[in-house]
């Protein structure tokens, strides 16, 4: 019951309708949380008006009683948490062996059995999807995509169950978010904005879980440096790292902090993003994510080595391949070559930087990665130009060209890739345009329609 | 997001029952009816369950979750009212 009451006059004059609309509202709300006061009311208003039933129709009034008991509600909310504290185990140790039986079957067919089987419908294995998205999305982002795609599925079945929208709705953010990144490591950005709108829309409806909002963040925060807008992709970083600060979550802010040191190698800082790697790597829990780690060395070497810091940077590769070969990444295994061969060649190593850069390429080729195999190609004519060998130069220049034409290389990086060939037929390429040629590559894999502008 | 160790249900149970005189305590300083005081309790369960892996101190996120839905119950119930007392007055 509220604590203080209307007087009876005033009671009177809001039965007869002679308050100002303010006052009016006033007492309405009074008299919507105060039984004793409505039936003042009623017995002050005219016969027959019934004027609390007319102002309330359609809404409940409450009785706020002064010392309520909430024993009955506590005990219901502990018998919730058994019930559904166990579906939640339950459901865990299940998710597992359900990821595989939905796995067996082809893509197209997933989406329906997850629609028409109850057992797929659980917050625990949208999230285990997602979890699984968030595993393959740096190897393999379409898969990501797939499965992020999966998760969402999943979360529009529990549309109107016990979980409430509050959770559903974070469940799609989360899910939408995944699919942001899957999207950006595929440099399909402008759809991979668009899912993060959606991530964000449904994150404003959701349970505000800020640990969630950090993770979006992050994300976004990718999406925003491959879309070169590193400032923004700065503060979208600065924060999340700010949440997770405060949560106590190190090593998810030794994994913000990583972030925001590929925004500094990106914008040309190295310097700047050695200093944020060597925190980062004294904050990252290398057993919650042992790839993180060989993320950050391979960060630092490839930095030392754009400073041409070649020494400190060769020290560092053992750790680099053990990293790598501790956590099982093929890829991360692939492209630290490519760091080695960066530092043989600095290092003027050119029989070993040739090895490197060579098996770098067939890797790619095979794989029907062009862009990279594009740029290890590149990497392999620069040793041929230090070493005058116009021949391989030209064998090389004349691999190129068809496989690019064939694979996903835009139009703008086929026309640089041309006037190498072109040079290389000519006997005509120097250090100079190699570097020209792979620096434009690089600037315009997320950016088409860059056009390539030859330096006279 | 990148799964810290999960808790299972037992440790939470041993959450809530450490908790409970918190809860109340919050139920009655947002006076909430009793009669909608368990349906409160119950979304701030179910998300706290979901949620509490993630969390450092999952008593303190318990409390919170609780203290918000009770705001919400208050933002809802003032507006549902002042949408039906608008159209009456």
């Amino acid at each position: 019951m509220p604590k203080t009451h209307p007087d009876e006059k005033l009671l009177e004059k809001f039965s007869r309708g002679k308050l100002s609309r303010r006052e009016n509202i006033k007492i309405s709300w009074h008299l919507y949380n105060c039984a004793a006061c409505r039936k003042d009311v009623e017995k002050l208003a005219p016969p027959g008006s019934e004027l609390v039933e007319s102002l309330f129709s359609g809404l409940q009034p409450q009785e706020l009683v002064e010392s309520p008991t909430y024993e009955r509600a506590l005990s219901f909310g502990q018998s919730t948490l058994e019930v559904r504290g166990e579906a939640r185990d339950r459901d865990r140790s299940r998710a597992p062996k359900l990821f595989a039986e939905l796995m067996r079957h082809p893509v197209s067919r997933q989406r329906s059995l997850i629609e028409r089987t109850w057992r797929f419908k659980n917050y625990v294995f949208g999230e285990f999807l997602l979890d699984q998205s968030h595993q393959a999305v740096t190897d393999d982002p379409a898969r990501a995509e797939d499965l992020a795609t999966l998760g969402l599925v999943v979360a529009e079945q529990l549309e109107g169950t016990h979980y409430g929208p509050a959770l559903v709705n974070d469940l799609k953010a989360r899910a939408w978010a995944a699919i942001g990144k899957a999207r950006t490591v595929s440099t399909d950005l402008r759809s991979a904005d668009e899912a993060f709108q959606k991530a964000d829309d449904f994150f404003a409806q959701g349970t505000d879980d800020i640990l969630l909002k950090a993770w979006i963040l992050i994300r976004k925060g990718a999406l925003r440096r491959e879309q070169r807008r590193f400032e923004e992709a700065d503060v979208l970083l600065e924060e999340a790292l700010g949440i997770y600060r405060e949560a106590g979550e190190d090593h998810l802010a030794g994994m913000a902090l990583l972030s925001q040191a590929k925004v500094e190698e990106e914008a040309g800082r190295p310097e700047k993003a050695i200093a944020l790697v060597k925190d980062a790597r004294k904050l990252i829990d290398g057993e919650r994510e042992p790839r993180l780690l060989g993320c950050a060395a391979s960060l630092q070497v490839s930095c030392l080595a754009d400073l041409g810091r070649y020494d400190e940077a060769k020290k560092l590769l053992p750790e680099l391949r053990k990293l790598a070969s501790e956590a099982g990444a093929d890829t991360d295994a692939l492209r630290n070559l490519w760091l080695e061969g960066k530092v043989a060649l600095g290092m003027n190593k050119l029989e070993e930087a040739e090895r490197l850069f060579a098996r770098m390429r067939n890797e790619f080729v095979e794989r029907g990665i062009a862009y990279d195999a594009a740029l290890a190609s590149l990497d392999l004519a620069l040793v041929y130009a230090q070493q005058g060998r116009t021949s391989e130069m030209r064998q090389l220049a004349e691999e190129m060209l068809p496989i690019f034409r064939s694979r996903d290389v835009h139009r703008e990086a086929t026309a640089a890739l041309l006037v190498f060939q072109n040079a290389a037929k000519a006997e005509n390429v120097t250090l100079k345009l190699v570097r020209d040629i792979a620096a434009y590559l690089r600037e315009a894999r997320n950016n088409p329609s860059l056009a390539y502008q030859q330096a006279s | 997001m990148q799964a810290a160790k999960h808790k299972d249900s037992s440790q939470f149970r041993k959450v809530f029952l450490e908790a409970r005189d918190d809860l109340d305590q919050i139920l009655r300083r947002y006076e909430i009816p009793a009669a909608e005081a368990g349906a409160l309790l119950e979304e701030a369960v179910v998300e706290w369950i979901y949620k509490g892996d993630h969390a450092e101190d999952p008593s303190s996120l318990l409390r919170s979750k609780l203290r918000k839905k009770c705001r919400r119950y208050w933002v809802d119930r003032r507006r549902s009212f002042m949408e039906a007392v608008e159209r009456k007055l």
